[in-house]
């Protein structure tokens, strides 16, 4: 039923088109050149498909997405909605998104629907490596929650969807002093960094650990000036010491678990899973705040099949199928009208960050060239000392 | 005749790795642009203390591989009869186990002992994987040194510490110079086992890493490669230059 | 003495070894098989596991020939350019990762199967050139010599007399360059494409989420103890070689 509204709303949209089309492109179509050219592309193609009265979505599609991150029955499910064969939905999952982001760099990547962090659709948009959404294909997007449209890192909502979201925060084995300020994790004086040395882990993501350590200090999130980021490396440098490494989800998880590590900067999501077969472990964000990330749906700027690209995300978008998803991976998604059917992971404040908390949070700011340049000094500065 | 026989791996060689090494030079340089900045950066101290790292690193490595695999492949080559073939396999078997499982299993197994994320923990992990790049190679001269010229020299009265000094040694210094080769080079350059048992232990493959992948400055990651490559390709010819001189 | 010393460092080899193996038979408190029966329903890990062998049997063919025929040639010849086969090893793996990547790009040369297979059989031309040279002797010249002296022909004196010579460096370079195509992650990761997926691939996209499906423990063991019992049957076959 869903199905046949969605086929129902693009003829009505061709139709629109055919009108519009008559009387020249508009500012319905805004972007890069070659965003507006592929978008007439597709227009015209529309039209002429229409004219032929055939079926417009291709039979085939690309997907790239995080490990366990999905209910694969959905794809079962979208399958046979929209007609296109399971054993033609290749659905991958890679290790690293820097890994996606160096393929569209290098000019193809191969998939239709990539799932990208907030601080790689920076980059890929900004690099002109993603193909501009056409909104009229994806419905759904007006069940998303207001906070998720239009987010810094990409100011129009032109290139991305957001998937699932979380918070970064920090995650302590039961026993260990629970993390309530950023003054454990980055001041010695304070007594938790000696207390806890060679245990405690930061994100390998720089700009987390650098926003984190600006939240400390009291600065603003967006604020690169040279002194702020002169007092960021200080802290960085007299902090080292103490860390046991910058870890990745791959080091963290597990050394949680073993007891390797006592406390670790973590995305919320990872503490979420290892609860489930460890449930000594705890997540909290510190009163300072902490981030809220975001993976986001996209689609490549070589994706082939555009349509079914769209379709997908369209589908991943759909309330009933938000909340399935979340409850499967255990999530938060950015659907409103999914919450409802997923109550008990709202109350999870691992999960779901209650409101007063949610205040205090930031989401991933979008960064200049020359704030990049800074970001990557100051690491090796600090990496290397 | 036989110079040709070299030709097809040459040509491979040429096109699959020279050719896009080609690519990597010209991004050092801006590509596409033109600069020497990105060199011009490198040229900080902060690169030579990470360097030096790498160094350390390598070196202690290849010292403790070298101490572990002699024996082993001293026993293989000459003890081990029909039964060479099999050890061998032995040898390299743990190396069919994902790099990742191995490492997981040394980070549970370093955890109790209070070793994880520090120097020694990375020491254990490079020298555990690197280990069959020693043995193999040395197997492979050492099996060369004849049981016979062995017992040969038993036989003229030496003693056996003087026979492995005199004899069995010098034989097998090719093998010894491919173990070095394959185990010193490669740890110079190596991202992964500092990355995950060794924290922030900084080494010229975790710098090159983060340029490509976290700061994604692929000219400075270029730029870093070139310059490493050539002072360690530069090393190793003039260590050849000289030992062709020694040698006979 | 000696055979204590093999024991032990044995012993180091073997102990993670045997972690990993234990762990495939537990769930949770007990011990049970089934992590081996989820390993044959999971389409994705046997698929893998086929792709991750045909591109190490089939790069460790490849880069041995081409590897060893070089090495022969290269024995007497100017050590000079030797070094020509020491750059693959020397380059950090993600610099030449990347580098294939733009180069396969440029020539718009689809990622996938073989593009991952040329990428594996470039590195390992290194390491056999490096083993296999490090077994053949320059008094391999004065063997030949007394062979083709002995009134054998050339190609008899090469098949009789060279190759047997060769063997044990040869087995010792497809071991190594066999291992490094099967585990390798770097350049594979880069290089290849959607529909083509090796077992480190999956591995790893696993671990980032910092869960290994036992499955993958599983399967390790099975690998460990079916090559074992391959190579046991094998040595007790074979007749006793002076």
């Amino acid at each position: 039923m869903v199905d046949k509204n969605r086929r129902d709303f693009l003829k009505i949209a061709a139709a629109g088109i055919v009108g519009l089309a008559a009387g020249g492109i508009s500012g319905f179509i805004f972007g890069s050149y070659s965003s507006r050219n592929r978008i007439l592309e597709l227009e015209g193609e529309i039209e002429r498909l229409r004219a032929r009265g055939e079926k417009i979505l291709e039979d085939e599609l690309r997907v790239w997405n995080w490990s366990y991150y999905i209910n694969e029955g959905l794809l079962e499910v979208f399958s046979e909605q929209t007609g296109i064969p399971r054993d033609k939905i290749i659905y991958e999952e890679f290790e690293d998104p820097s890994y996606v982001l160096a393929k569209l760099e290098a000019g193809a990547t191969g998939y239709d629907v990539v799932v990208l962090p907030d601080y790689c659709v920076d980059i890929a948009r900004k690099k002109g490596l993603l193909l501009e959404l056409d909104k009229r294909l994806i419905p759904n997007a007006k069940f998303l929650y207001e906070k998720f449209k239009n987010l810094p890192y990409d100011p129009e909502g032109k290139f991305s969807l957001v998937y699932m979201w979380g918070s970064t925060g920090f995650a302590w084995r039961k026993g260990v002093e629970e993390v309530t300020t950023l003054e454990q994790i980055f001041n010695p004086e304070y007594g938790f960094l000696p207390k806890y040395k060679k245990k405690i882990t930061m994100l390998e993501e720089a700009t987390e650990v650098i926003c984190s350590c600006k939240a400390y200090l009291g600065k603003r999130i967006d604020d690169w000036s040279d002194t702020t980021l002169e007092e960021v490396k200080d802290t960085l440098i007299k902090q080292k010491p103490y860390l046991a490494a910058y870890a990745g989800t791959n080091v963290y998880y597990e050394g949680l678990k073993k007891g390797t590590i006592s406390v670790a900067q973590a995305y919320n999501g990872d503490i979420v899973r290892l609860r489930g077969e460890f449930s000594e472990v705890e997540f909290g964000i510190p009163e300072e705040g902490g981030t809220i990330w975001t993976d986001n749906l996209c689609i490549p700027r070589d994706a082939k099949h555009v349509y079914a690209a769209h379709e997908f995300i369209n589908f991943l978008l759909d309330p009933a199928v938000s909340a399935v998803n979340s409850q499967f991976i255990g999530y938060a998604n950015p659907v409103r009208a999914s919450w409802d059917f997923i109550p008990d992971l709202l109350e999870d404040p691992a999960v779901y960050p209650p409101e007063e908390v949610q205040k205090k949070m930031w989401f991933m700011p979008s960064l200049t060239d020359e704030e990049r340049r800074k970001i990557e000094s100051i690491m090796i500065e600090v990496k290397a000392h | 005749m036989r110079h040709f026989l070299a030709l097809p791996a040459i040509i491979y060689l040429l096109v699959l790795f020279y050719l896009p090494f080609l690519i990597t030079l010209l991004y050092s340089f801006g590509f596409p642009g033109f600069t020497l900045k990105h060199y011009s950066e490198i040229l900080d101290p902060l690169y030579l203390k990470v360097f030096i790292n790498s160094l350390i690193l390598a070196s202690i490595t290849t010292v403790l591989c070298f101490i572990l695999a002699y024996p082993l492949s001293y026993y293989i080559a000459l003890k081990a009869g029909k039964w060479k073939n099999f050890l061998l396999l032995l040898v390299i078997l743990p190396f069919w186990i994902s790099f990742l499982l191995r490492t997981y299993a040394i980070m549970t197994l370093l955890t109790p002992l209070g070793l994880m994320f520090t120097f020694p923990a990375v020491v254990i992990g490079m020298v555990y994987d690197y280990l069959p790049f020693m043995i193999l190679p040395l197997y492979a001269s050492l099996e060369r040194v004849g049981r016979s010229q062995i017992e040969a020299s038993y036989v003229l009265g030496a003693k056996p510490s003087q026979t492995f000094l005199k004899i069995t040694l010098p034989l097998s210094k090719s093998g010894i110079f491919a173990g070095v080769l394959l185990v010193f080079i490669p740890a110079l350059g190596e991202f992964v086992v500092p990355t995950m048992l060794g924290g922030t232990y900084a080494t010229i493959g975790t710098i090159t890493w983060d340029l490509f992948l976290r700061y994604h400055n692929w000219w400075k990651g270029s730029a870093l490669s070139v310059v490493y490559m050539a002072l360690v390709l530069l090393a190793i010819t003039i260590y050849i230059k000289r030992s062709e001189r020694i040698e006979l | 003495m000696i055979r204590f010393l093999v024991l032990l460092i044995f012993m180091f080899l073997y102990i993670p070894i045997v972690y990993v193996v234990a762990s495939s038979f537990i769930d949770g408190g007990e011990i049970t098989t089934k992590w081996f029966v989820k390993l044959f329903e999971d389409r994705d890990i046997v698929r893998s596991f086929y792709n991750s062998l045909s591109i190490a049997l089939l790069s460790t063919l490849f880069s041995v020939i081409l590897g060893s025929f070089a090495a022969y040639a290269f024995l007497k010849t100017n050590k000079r350019f030797e070094s020509l086969f020491y750059t693959p090893i020397v380059i950090p793996e993600i610099t030449e990762a990347l580098s294939l990547l733009l180069f396969y790009r440029l020539l718009s040369f689809p990622l996938g199967f073989y593009s991952v297979l040329l990428g594996h059989i470039a590195f390992n031309i290194a390491f056999v050139f490096i083993i296999v040279n490090a077994r053949l002797s320059s008094q391999l010249r004065s063997i030949e010599d007394a062979s083709l002296t002995l009134g054998a022909d050339e190609v008899q004196t090469f098949l009789r007399v060279t190759v047997p010579i060769a063997m044990p460096g040869i087995i010792a370079a497809s071991l190594i360059a066999f291992t490094l195509s099967w585990d390798n992650f770097i350049k594979t990761v880069f290089t290849t494409g959607p529909g083509f997926q090796t077992l480190p691939l999956l591995i790893w996209s696993q671990a980032a989420r910092g869960v290994v499906s036992p499955s993958l423990n599983a399967l390790t063991t099975l690998m460990l103890f079916v090559s074992l019992f391959l190579a046991y049957l094998y040595a007790k076959i074979s007749t006793k070689r002076e």
